[in-house]
């Protein structure tokens, strides 16, 4: 399931005094299956755009198509898109409300009128591709579990549509060093053994640089540039005139070159900074 | 040793209704926080930080034990109001901690409350915007304002109380990254330029090890407590205690694995590129 997006604008308020320009002329393409680092400062337009990829928001022009439906379109139903693109917005945890965490999860797929011989097992395996245990936690309330069971369950809501495409709005902000590991491990699984394409929208190119295949980086309004995360981070300087940072990996590659080492400066995970750094210091640093 | 500005003596917490069904939230805590000092306190979600931070400022009360703050015992009531006066809190959702319709007249709430003058007022109000670089924001409405910078006015009204500590509770969880480099600038320019003991609770090692001493909590404990390269060289500790070891600290040791010969305690990008070049 594919995402095409050509000369978005979006301007809100137009023609009031409070008018201001959100996004600009936007083109893209994500294939389906891919996982994308969004990246941007805040005010870059990465929330607009994101509520224009399931018909939350309309183009003021341009156009967004999601596998071959025009979403500006007459005849495209939102309904089937919202069905097919899932959201989760910042903090999702936030908008758990049931009683059960079996109630919460199941509400998505009830309104979708889903046959009620086929709710249990939409909901356990929604369930299970969060990681959490159906039998024992679907009669528990939500509000009993830590912060990051209630944000598993709130995408479990989600997930439980069985949407095609997974929007996420920094899914893993206030979350522990282990609970964002678990998280982020779970989101690569859902795109890689399900298939999913996932847009996941982030403050920490750390994160970024490890799951993502392509990165996009919104700024003021624009798509600053959209490319394989060791294209994006050799734009050091670029990135950060926009207020962006770099992996500290990355950051050390650059400050190196500055000082006259010649090492690769796109560089971002450890065991290639290890590699690297062999490579150019040699043996002569050893230190038998 | 400095005077301490925090103590707490063997200070347990267990949240009401919970006694005898789950752990204390606070176990037998004891330790002494000096005047001026920058302690950053890490651990993972649960493990009893932001109960901590809300002893500070009498928030909590210990179920057993004593927090005393600049000499004042949190349990007296007598003394509530200047134990929060002494010490501020800042908490993590900036939208939660604005109530006035104007940046400057939210930072006069805390002062006007305490009945100061009026023209010191006006005066404290100026002088905590001007501390946290906001001073041209006065007359804005705080909506118009990015998270950093509504951040940075919860800071002010903290600030124009003049409290001798400040503790923040993940006060950079919700915002982006420029946003957290501007709080830490200005929690960083409070400690070294003004003096004032800063507390500040955080997810994120980077800005912990900025601090003179980390405190490192786990299930109610303080499991460790130390300067920050003692504390990041203690990786197994680290990891056990579900924490991050900064990637800088965790490249120089798997340097010194591959024979590469940099100190194991490097902490951040400049120190890694200083001990790469002097090889």
């Amino acid at each position: 399931m594919s995402i095409v997006v050509k000369h978005l604008t979006h301007i809100y308020m137009q023609g009031t005094p409070f008018e201001s320009i959100a996004i600009s002329d936007v083109s893209f393409e994500i294939s389906a299956g891919e996982f994308i680092g969004l990246i941007g400062h805040t005010g870059s337009g990465k929330s607009t755009l994101i509520q224009h990829l399931n018909g939350l928001l309309k183009p003021t022009s341009g156009s967004v198509i999601i596998d071959g439906m025009d979403l500006s379109d007459k005849s495209t139903k939102i309904k089937d898109i919202r069905h097919k693109v899932g959201l989760v917005f910042q903090y999702p945890e936030q908008q758990l409300f049931e009683e059960t965490i079996y109630k919460d999860i199941a509400f998505g797929p009830i309104n979708m009128g889903i046959p009620d011989q086929r709710l249990d097992e939409t909901v356990r395996h929604a369930m299970e591709l969060v990681g959490l245990d159906y039998d024992e936690l679907k009669e528990r309330s939500p509000f009993e579990l830590s912060g990051g069971q209630r944000r598993r369950v709130a995408l479990a809501g989600v997930l439980a549509m069985n949407p095609e495409i997974l929007i996420l709005d920094e899914p893993t902000a206030g979350l522990d060093p282990v609970g964002r590991e678990a998280l982020l491990t779970m989101l690569k699984e859902l795109q890689t053994k399900n298939g999913i394409t996932i847009i996941m929208v982030s403050h920490s190119m750390e994160d970024v640089s490890r799951l993502a295949d392509r990165i996009m980086v919104m700024n003021k309004g624009r798509l600053a540039i959209m490319g394989k995360p060791e294209e994006v981070f050799s734009e050091g300087d670029m990135l950060k005139g926009m207020g962006l940072g770099l992996p500290q990996i990355t950051e050390l590659m650059q400050l190196l070159a500055k000082r006259g080492k010649d090492v690769n400066i796109s560089i971002f995970s450890l065991e290639q900074a290890v590699d690297e750094i062999l490579k150019v210091w040699g043996g002569k640093a050893l230190v038998q | 040793m400095r005077d301490a500005i925090v103590e707490f003596n063997d200070v347990s917490f267990i949240y009401p209704g919970e006694e005898g069904k789950s752990a204390e939230a606070l176990d037998n805590i004891n330790v002494s926080i000096g005047h001026g000092e920058f302690v950053a306190v890490i651990g993972r979600n649960g493990s009893g930080k932001s109960t901590f931070a809300r002893h500070i400022n009498a928030l909590f009360k210990p179920s057993r034990g004593d927090v005393m703050v600049d000499g004042m015992n949190t349990k007296d009531d007598q003394v509530l109001w200047a134990i929060r006066q002494t010490a501020g809190m800042v908490f993590q959702n900036p939208d939660n901690q604005l109530i006035a319709t104007i940046v400057e007249e939210d930072v006069a709430f805390g002062p006007e409350n305490l009945g100061i003058p009026h023209d010191e007022i006006v005066r404290r109000v100026h002088d905590a915007l001007e501390l946290v670089d906001m001073a041209e924001y006065a007359q804005f409405a705080p909506h118009m304002l990015s998270g950093g910078q509504k951040q940075r006015v919860a800071i002010a009204g903290i600030i124009a109380m003049h409290p001798k500590c400040i503790v923040l509770d993940e006060p950079t969880a919700m915002l982006d990254p420029t946003g957290r480099q501007e709080v830490m600038a200005t929690i960083k320019h409070l400690n070294e330029d003004e003096g004032i003991t800063v507390i500040l609770i955080t997810h994120f090692m980077e800005e912990a090890v900025q601090a003179d001493r980390i405190l490192v909590m786990d299930y109610g404990h303080i499991i460790m407590d130390d300067v920050p390269k003692k504390i990041f060289t203690r990786i197994n500790d680290i990891k056990q205690a579900g924490l991050d070891i900064p990637a800088m600290t965790e490249l120089a040791i798997n340097l010194r694995a591959h024979g590469l010969n940099i100190p194991p305690d490097i902490l951040t990008v400049e120190e890694m590129a200083e001990a790469l070049c002097l090889l």
